[in-house]
């Protein structure tokens, strides 16, 4: 596309790890000290990243934060920068970063206090993910002034041609005045020439920009065809177009956590795990869901720390298998639940007399309860590891996340950082992700990225089931 | 028939008010010399520290460079037109109906193109990333500023060494020459680092560059080794950069940090230019203080296989001992200009662009060096057609 003046917006394109959601949000614990820390990644690279850090238990002084690529870790990294205190607020600090290079970062918080020095990591993946294109009134009025100055440099050509080589006082001859025309004519011409050059090469950077620099995640195409025993196969396989041929990480043991949404009602929800068969190819049995047309949002884990969330689009039949055995024991779905509404729902009945209750949602958290049919708080068991799973989906499918309780990270890229900070430097290097949980409720930080319409499912394990709880919210 | 025009003589007529250089003449040429000054300042800014804001000290004297020639031509272009006395407007040429000397009206041009990139710069960090190299649109619209800034100031020494013939201006025409010449270097950093001395863009892109440059001051300088001193003061001025910046400590701020660097990097060494510019003086000497289509036609030949036959081997052979522990030394700084975000290794102190496995693979032939020599006699000859206009601007 040819960029001229008159441009006026700009579209955020995927957010890698998540669609149109690119803050980071994480919990956890920084030695002593429990932090909540936000992260407003640059959408261009290089670029700075704002950072606020939040002390839960209110016992921090100070906090700094630096930012370590992946590869070079601490080694490679400048001295800590000190969080500015917000005034008005004794436990929000504020910091600027700048992440130069695409690739996975990692920003270290420390915390320093009465307890002594903690520290915690956050996962954060640095790359261009928008694309701007010049506001029509910044357009003008950088034309206009461009304008100004080829049409004077054009007249100042002609000034020194017709007077400059003249002794003082002298008039220019009809003759140097024609000159003067003539030269202001070529010299017109170059300038045209100049700025056609000038057109050409920012076309250029731009073209490299869209084609080279802008992220883009890997294609990803979907299938379903049958095995032998006449059961529904969903087969994915993803082309990297950029030639970043990285192995995979698991996250929670996954390779690959494939969501799949059935639209536009998103009555019909599968978290699955398909089993990776070469460095492309995934696959993995299709529960019995619902025909129709489904987004297949799938999660991966480069070993670099940089996570992806691949999309496909795919029209799943009609799947009346009467005994289904699962492909990986920690699958779950939900093949019927109302369609998704312009209204909240803050309640949802579970398996066994359970209920799930959306408790709040505000301060960048999302807090969730589950009772027993006596309304006491049911045991949890760890699914996957953690004390429940989220996805947020927006109604009009522009936002998709995969959270947990400590936030919206990779726990696979912090631990690879940690494991790279104790080969390089010989010495421990612990990161402990996320807070306590709390039995008696599941709290998920998160902030909607936009005003409108969300489903969110919360998934949480009791007595040895996977359970899907899901809600309605009308962010404002 | 080609009729040979004499350039005029290096004493021309004097008036007793203009042989001594106006007061504000060696402000002007300060505002210039803040210009090379503070990009290389800010280069190595950029390649020790990383990270800045809009008032380091480097960026400050960048804006010195364009403020104080641009309020100073400002305030000139307001007297001459105002308050002038007839001497003065008799002495200047008019520019939508207001009369200013030449120079005035181009460095005015050029504060406000320099300007104009600074909204465009600051567009384009936040649509493609803030850019770390030195070639780009928005900072090729900075640099066409300072050029014209660094211009009118020139043009206003030539104009009183033209018309006075004072030793002092001819020598403030000069230094602007070699302040100009400087900034051109500058620019032209990215592919004149001593690596790149036996690949033939280098070769090309100096060709395209310098004839240029050298030609019209010796033709234009009513000194006898113009070329030569305006090289001159380009290698001290870098030289100087060299010696001083490294002086400073300075830490990365920025990460990755792969050469964790704790002094001011310094520029890389600079091109013996003064050896093709005392070439280019000879022949503009000896053949050149006539002008005329033809004569400067061949000139521009000759000056060109001039060039190239100095210009080439000089650098051939000036790399290879830059590229030899025995530059590793304060004064010729090898290699020490690699800025934090680089990998330290071999690859610094050896010739890029001649592995024939590397997409860069540029290798000097004699096709290309005949293509650099055609290039040096565009450049010369439109340096013989600007040096003869230039002996002649008195406005």
């Amino acid at each position: 596309m040819r960029i001229w003046l008159a441009l006026l917006f700009f579209w955020p394109l995927a957010a890698v790890a998540h669609i149109g959601s690119p803050n980071i949000y994480y919990e956890g614990n920084a030695g002593p000290y429990a932090l909540q820390v936000i992260i407003r990644p640059p959408d261009v690279i290089p670029g700075l990243a704002e950072i606020s850090v939040r002390a839960l238990d209110g016992n921090v002084q100070a906090i700094s934060v630096l930012p370590a690529r992946w590869d070079t870790g601490t080694k490679g990294a400048p001295s800590a920068d000190p969080a500015k205190p917000v005034r008005g607020d004794t436990n929000l600090f504020t910091a600027e970063l700048w992440l130069m290079n695409s690739g996975a970062y990692n920003i270290l918080v420390h915390a320093d206090g009465a307890a002594g020095r903690g520290t915690t990591v956050v996962p954060v993946n640095s790359v261009a993910s928008a694309r701007r294109v010049m506001p029509r009134g910044f357009g003008a009025m950088l034309g206009t002034w461009a304008g100004v100055l080829v049409l004077a440099l054009v007249c100042l050509v002609g000034s020194a041609v017709r007077e400059s080589v003249l002794p003082p006082g002298e008039e220019p001859t009809p003759k140097r005045v024609r000159l003067s025309w003539l030269a202001m004519v070529v010299g017109g011409f170059v300038v045209a020439a100049a700025l056609w050059g000038g057109f050409r090469w920012w076309n250029h950077v731009d073209r490299d920009y869209r084609n080279n620099r802008l992220y883009r995640a890997d294609d990803l195409k979907a299938t379903v065809t049958t095995n032998d025993a006449a059961r529904p196969i969903l087969k994915l396989r993803r082309t990297n177009e950029r030639g970043s041929g990285r192995s995979l990480v698991p996250e929670h043991g996954k390779l690959m956590h494939a969501f799949i949404v059935r639209q536009p009602a998103l009555d019909a929800f599968a978290h699955l795990h398909p089993v990776r068969i070469d460095d492309q190819n995934f696959e993995t049995t299709l529960p019995p869901l619902p025909a129709g047309n489904y987004k297949i949002y799938a999660d991966i884990t480069h070993s670099s720390g940089l996570t992806h969330t691949l999309v496909a689009d795919i029209v799943l039949p009609a799947n009346h298998v009467a005994e289904f055995s699962k492909a990986d024991e920690d699958d779950s779905w939900v093949a019927s639940s109302s369609p998704a509404r312009s209204e909240a729902q803050k309640t949802c009945a579970l398996p066994n007399n359970f209920m799930m209750q959306q408790v709040g949602i505000g301060n960048a958290r999302m807090q969730f309860k589950v009772v027993d049919g006596d309304g006491k708080p049911a045991a949890l068991e760890p699914y996957m590891t953690m004390q429940a799973h989220a996805v947020v989906h927006s109604h009009d499918a522009t936002v998709f996340t995969h959270l947990h309780p400590f936030g919206t990270v990779s726990m696979a890229s912090q631990q690879l950082f940690a494991k790279r900070e104790r080969e390089k430097s010989n010495k421990p290097f612990e990161v402990v992700c996320g807070l306590s949980a709390r039995p008696d409720l599941i709290v998920f930080p998160y902030e909607f990225p936009k005003p409108g319409a969300y489903r969110v499912w919360v998934q949480v394990k009791i007595n040895g089931e996977v359970v899907t709880g899901f809600f309605d919210h009308i962010a404002s | 028939m080609q009729t040979a025009t004499a350039i005029p003589s290096a004493i021309p007529v004097q008036t007793p008010r203009e042989t001594v250089a106006p007061w504000y003449f060696k402000l002007l040429v300060f505002g210039a010399a803040c210009i090379p000054v503070g990009a290389l300042w800010d280069i190595s800014w950029h390649t020790s520290i990383g990270r800045d804001t809009f008032w380091t000290p480097a960026h400050i004297v960048t804006y010195m460079g364009g403020l104080i020639p641009g309020l100073c031509c400002g305030w000139l272009a307001l007297k001459t037109h105002f308050w002038g006395t007839a001497q003065e407007r008799a002495t200047a040429v008019s520019f939508w109906g207001f009369r200013a000397p030449l120079g005035a009206w181009v460095a005015i041009w050029g504060c406000f193109t320099m300007l104009l990139s600074a909204p465009f710069d600051d567009w384009w960090h936040n649509t493609y990333g803030l850019d770390v190299e030195i070639l780009s649109p928005p900072h090729a619209v900075l640099a066409l500023g300072m050029f014209h800034v660094a211009l009118g100031v020139l043009l206003l020494m030539l104009s009183a060494q033209n018309r006075s013939g004072s030793s002092g201006g001819q020598l403030l025409f000069i230094i602007t020459g070699g302040i100009i010449l400087l900034m051109v270097a500058v620019f032209l950093t990215e592919k004149s680092f001593p690596n790149q001395h036996r690949t033939a863009e280098f070769y090309k892109a100096s060709a395209v560059t310098y004839p240029l440059y050298l030609v019209t001051l010796a033709r234009a300088s009513k000194l006898r080794w113009g070329a030569t001193t305006a090289s001159g003061i380009y290698m001290g001025g870098l030289m100087l950069m060299i010696w001083i910046l490294p002086l400073f400590s300075a830490e990365p701020k920025l990460a990755p940090i792969y050469n964790p660097v704790d002094r001011m990097a310094p520029p890389a060494f600079p091109l013996l230019l003064v050896v093709p510019a005392f070439a280019i003086d000879l022949a503009v000497r000896f053949l050149g203080r006539k002008s005329g289509w033809l004569r400067d036609t061949v000139l521009a030949i000759a000056i060109a296989v001039l060039f190239m036959a100095v210009f080439v081997p000089t650098q051939w052979w000036f790399s290879k001992f830059m590229l030899s522990p025995a530059a590793d030394n304060w004064f010729f700084a090898a290699g020490d200009w690699a800025p934090y975000s680089s990998r330290p290794g071999p690859w610094l102190m050896e010739y890029w662009g001649l592995d024939p496995e590397s997409r860069r693979f540029d290798p000097v032939t004699w096709k290309q060096l005949f293509a650099a020599a055609c290039y040096a006699f565009i450049s010369a000859r439109i340096g013989l057609f600007f040096g003869a206009w230039m002996s002649r601007v008195k406005r």
